[in-house]
């Protein structure tokens, strides 16, 4: 489901159309949800940048004007809030290397994907930031162009840049194993 | 779309869905415990080793929310599994409230005494009232429909539990509006002032925002009381009456006493660096930037901080800080709590 939600929009005398939080937050958390796991790669990490995503949003609603910006104002939140935790998740892995071993997945890992999807994993990881926005934001959230731009920041040439940069880089890191 | 992205999207697109498993309804909204929960972890003595450098992320991340976040890795509260949440939850959305009166005149709002222009009144947006819950108000003509989405102008506290408080970002916290929708950005102009606001400093910034095809202007202006107790006055309408009433209340306003010696946040760039037994030492040259793409440096003034030595080390992305990085710095008012590369 893409981040469209036209039941977001509530009819009111005058053909004003104004928005919920509370449907923004019950038709778009799961989307987001969807989102977020693609751009962090954990559901728990990802739930935790929806909720912040929906705070930011919950926090600056009075000033919200435009209803069919909440959806892209969250989308880019959800975008924002994901980097500051794929960067938190850096930082708590170089303390975790001072103090522990390397965590390892847990045992019932290796049955949850095959390696294809392992594959096309470790190769998106490895791509620069908005690299991997663009083709998640493309892939996970059904997004245009345009759309991808509002949520990353990117011009829309930027945008195109990056995805097709992105995906010269995945065929040379899969090298036709897909 | 070819072969290969239709491959590499339905295995994305299957990952993802082995990942959140079955769809299900959100958790309840609830940002404020929370906040609390990850102010007390955070701020306590169960911080985990790695506690520190979260919240510096926490603080770019912005809003108590990020807190939220965090405190909730930490806390472990995905013990539960999928499909184990509350289906029945209600959301909480900041509305009037039905207890708080408008108010008009002179008002006492978080602590600050604003006179209002006349005609004009306050509604408390605040719904969960508990003690650090987010306060915010529409300022608004009496008249004037007061519907979210419709306010024109907000006033906010903040307290130093309260993570996001970005004087760089449209709305004083850390969420990037999208005033355009779906539409491209067609041109922006961005302006930076440091002005008194009712007797404490604030910055102020004013961004102007063009969209296309629709041809529509945001006129978006904000003071930002960046320390503590923080204030934000926040308008993404400002033009003639709306202008008019802010420059006069910021004009007659008076604000409590800083209570604290450090902004609670602050960009710039670093411009010299010691390490001290104490912490490292770093001098800030502060800078008004438009998310990075504008900078406005009027001053070659630095500012004086002590970073935790761990969280300075840790701060940088793209390889250590050092002099010549542009720095996020978070403070709880009496010392750095974070510092991270931006």
């Amino acid at each position: 489901m893409s981040g469209r939600g036209r039941s977001l929009v509530v009819d009111e005398p005058g053909g004003v159309a104004a928005p919920s939080f509370d449907q923004l937050y019950q038709e778009q958390w799961w989307p987001m949800l969807r989102l977020a796991t693609g751009l962090v790669d954990h559901v728990n990490v990802a739930e935790d940048v929806v909720q912040d995503a929906f705070t930011a949003v919950y926090r600056n609603w009075a000033g919200i004007r435009d209803p069919r910006a909440a959806v892209g104002y969250l989308r880019r939140s959800v975008v924002n809030a994901s980097r500051s935790a794929l960067r938190r998740r850096i930082t708590a892995r170089k303390h975790e290397r001072d103090m522990l071993e390397e965590t390892t997945d847990g045992a019932d890992a290796a049955t949850l994907l095959s390696a294809e999807h392992e594959l096309v994993r470790q190769a998106l990881a490895r791509l620069p930031e908005r690299q991997r926005e663009v083709l998640t934001l493309r892939y996970i959230a059904d997004l245009a162009d345009a759309e991808i731009a509002l949520a990353t920041g990117l011009s829309p040439v930027g945008v195109r840049s990056a995805s097709s940069r992105g995906l010269a880089a995945l065929r040379a890191a899969l090298g036709g194993q897909l | 779309m070819n072969d290969f992205e239709t491959k590499v999207k339905t295995l994305l697109n299957e990952d993802v869905d082995a990942q959140v498993g079955p769809r299900r309804t959100p958790p309840p909204f609830a940002p404020s415990p929370a906040a609390q929960r990850a102010a007390r972890r955070w701020f306590g003595a169960e911080r985990a080793p790695w506690g520190l450098p979260l919240l510096a992320a926490a603080c770019v991340a912005g809003v108590a929310g990020v807190a939220v976040g965090a405190a909730a890795l930490l806390a472990d509260k995905h013990a539960a599994p999928p499909g184990t949440h509350n289906s029945g939850a209600t959301t909480t959305a900041p509305q009037p409230t039905t207890s708080a009166p408008d108010l008009s005149g002179t008002v006492d709002l978080g602590g600050a005494t604003l006179t209002l222009p006349s005609g004009w009144m306050a509604r408390d947006y605040r719904r969960n009232a508990t003690p650090n819950a987010p306060q915010v108000w529409c300022l608004t003509p009496a008249s004037r429909s007061t519907a979210p989405g419709r306010c024109p102008m907000t006033f906010s506290t903040v307290d130093t539990q309260h993570a996001g408080l970005a004087t760089e970002i449209e709305g004083g916290f850390v969420a990037n509006p999208e005033y355009c929708g779906r539409e491209s950005t067609g041109g922006e102009t961005f302006a930076a002032d440091t002005r008194d606001f009712g007797g404490r400093s604030a910055q102020w910034r004013r961004w102007v925002i063009t969209c296309r095809p629709t041809p529509r202007t945001w006129r978006i202006e904000q003071y930002v009381v960046p320390t503590g107790p923080g204030f934000v006055l926040f308008s993404a309408q400002a033009t003639g009456a709306v202008r008019e009433a802010m420059t006069s209340i910021v004009g007659s306003a008076q604000l409590p006493a800083q209570v604290a010696p450090l902004r609670l946040t602050d960009v710039g760039y670093v411009r010299s660096v010691a390490r001290r037994p104490d912490g490292v030492h770093i001098t800030l040259d502060r800078v008004a930037t438009d998310g990075g793409r504008k900078v406005i440096n009027p001053s070659t003034r630095t500012y004086a901080y002590v970073v935790p030595t761990r969280q300075f080390d840790n701060g940088g992305y793209n390889g250590p800080l050092g002099v010549g990085s542009r720095v996020y710095i978070g403070s709880n008012g009496t010392r750095v709590t974070s510092i991270h590369q931006v």
